[in-house]
């Protein structure tokens, strides 16, 4: 089932750059996308438009086959949550109990529910104990665990996250894609990511649009979408690095696969039966 | 800039202790009732008392010696400069002179003495308020603000510089680094230039960012109103106790003739 839909978007800034140029995309309940796209292809601008921040010049938006202008605007907010790519941006009240708390209180919820909410939103990011630290106290990963916390306080069914693994070390890159990928495989969150971290792609993503100039220029598996090498670099984007290396051994060493692994499970799974002389269908 | 980040931060109100325990609305009454004795004070011996009394308490929950020094520091400063110009321009007695440069520098009795006693209104006022500030959050203040009915706008305000200035800081650190590490300062004009040029972008990097903060407020349902969540509970015993406290105090002063209102 399709929740959100794009319709032919188009979107000028003020200073006449057209930053989306007619992008039309299907987001179905449940699934994790990625948004994936070089500087200025007009992910982030994309992004605010799928929670009605930004309303397009042309075309429109559904939400679960209504119409973006069919609803209010806090009927978006609720069901559509946004994480902005910097958390200072979004992180301004003085603790962390409060920051969370902000959107249950707008929601005009009760004191208990709001104290419930918050409390389980900081359990699901695994922040619980820093409830009552000061912001500026907390390192930039754990700000942006609490980002995440505040928009899931208001319960949204469909959480839109700018670039979240910008700025963040190793570690905190898994450690943030592993809390995502639960909200989305057992909270059953919708989750739309833009990011220009190719790596990320097959490991976490069940599917992908790649975004080139305020355009779609393909959405569908991470599998179909990178055998296309040639649109990939046209799109300014690079192979995952385990697929590049197994691209230089498929074509210039010889090396016979059907598709390229794009993980390095898929790779190391290959290359294993490979040395044991069997063959083997990636993916199978 | 870490002298500010050191001198803004709640780090020491965070931490468990008696102070901290205290109720934020008693102890906004207390400070806002000593303070103003402390500006009616006839004499210095009140502002030292508090003075003294402040440093005491803020012994006794641990706070280094060091931080309370830097957060005097620049009061201290003016107060110095406060009591220098009074005992240079005011009064007819010398009480001492000497010559620096063949200018004869004279310091007069009258003077020093009315800037002794700014100076001691200056520092009993300021420890007060450090006091305050070392055992009380900024969150706790404005709740109890709120709880004051003081207007929502001033304690919005308030939590957004708090949670903010310590960004502007960073930022101007970072450019000014970047700026010095392209020889930015190499002269004073160059110096000069290069400040002119920081506040202008520190400026218009604030309003863009109020611009992203605010579409975050407003993706979370804030249409005007408060931002805070924390509702204080209503009094307790103790606090009525030490609220009636306050009250009796204020009269006693004026009784003794301590601090004259009138």
């Amino acid at each position: 089932m399709v929740i959100l839909q794009a319709r032919n978007i188009q979107y000028r800034y003020h200073d006449g750059t057209y930053a989306l140029r007619g992008v039309s995309l299907d987001i179905e309940k449940g699934e994790f996308l990625a948004i994936l796209g070089p500087n200025g292809s007009g992910k982030t601008t994309l992004l605010k438009h799928l929670n009605g921040l930004l309303k397009p010049a042309g075309g429109e938006i559904l939400l679960e086959q209504k119409s973006f202008t069919q609803y209010t605007s806090r009927e978006i907010f609720q069901k559509v949550g946004i994480v902005f790519q910097d958390p200072n941006d979004q992180l301004f009240a003085p603790s962390v109990w409060e920051d969370v708390a902000f959107g249950p209180m707008n929601l005009g919820l009760s004191k208990g529910e709001i104290t419930h909410r918050v409390d389980e939103a900081l359990s699901l990011v695994g922040m619980k104990p820093y409830a009552n630290k000061a912001i500026d106290a907390l390192s930039f990963g754990q700000r942006k665990r609490i980002c995440i916390a505040g928009v899931l306080a208001m319960r949204p069914e469909v959480l839109v996250l700018d670039e979240p693994t910008c700025g963040l070390d190793p570690a905190g890159v898994t450690s943030l894609m592993a809390l995502l990928k639960e909200l989305n495989e057992r909270h059953g969150i919708t989750i739309i990511m833009a990011t220009n971290t190719v790596d990320l792609v097959p490991v976490y993503m069940d599917r992908l649009a790649i975004m080139y100039y305020g355009n779609i220029l393909k959405a569908d598996t991470p599998e179909n979408v990178f055998s296309n090498i040639e649109e990939i670099r046209h799109a300014c984007l690079e192979l995952p690095q385990i697929a590049q290396l197994m691209q230089i051994l498929r074509d210039e060493d010889d090396l016979p696969m059907d598709s390229l692994p794009l993980t390095v499970g898929e790779a190391r799974k290959f290359l294993v039966s490979r040395l044991n002389g069997n063959h083997l269908t990636i993916g199978a | 800039m870490e002298f500010f980040h050191h001198t803004f931060s709640d780090v020491y109100a965070r931490q468990n202790n008696w102070l901290t325990g205290i109720d934020v609305r008693v102890k906004l009454l207390y400070v806002i009732s000593l303070l103003s004795i402390n500006l009616w004070a006839k004499n210095i011996f009140i502002p030292l008392l508090f003075l003294s009394a402040s440093f005491i308490l803020l012994f006794s929950i641990k706070i280094p010696s060091m931080a309370i020094l830097r957060s005097m520091f620049l009061p201290m400063l003016f107060a110095m400069l406060i009591l220098l110009v009074k005992g240079l321009h005011e009064g007819e007695r010398v009480w001492f002179s000497f010559s620096i440069l063949g200018y004869k520098v004279v310091l007069k009795e009258e003077g020093l003495h009315s800037g002794l006693h700014i100076w001691s209104k200056v520092l009993g006022g300021i420890s007060l308020v450090i006091a305050f500030s070392f055992t009380t959050t900024i969150s706790r203040l404005c709740a109890g603000l709120k709880w004051f009915h003081a207007p929502n706008t001033i304690i919005e305000l308030l939590a957004f510089m708090y949670r903010y200035i310590f960004l502007l800081l960073d930022e101007a650190s970072t450019m000014w680094t970047a700026q010095k590490s392209r020889l930015g300062h190499a002269s004073w004009g160059k110096t000069i230039q290069s400040f002119g040029t920081l506040g202008g972008l520190l400026v218009m990097r604030a309003f863009d960012r109020a611009e992203r903060t605010y579409e975050a407020m407003y993706v979370r349902g804030y249409e005007g109103g408060s931002i805070l969540t924390v509702n204080l509970s209503p009094w307790r015993k103790e606090e009525y106790i030490s609220f009636i406290g306050m009250v009796l105090i204020l009269p006693i002063l004026v009784y003794t003739g301590n601090i004259h209102v009138w």
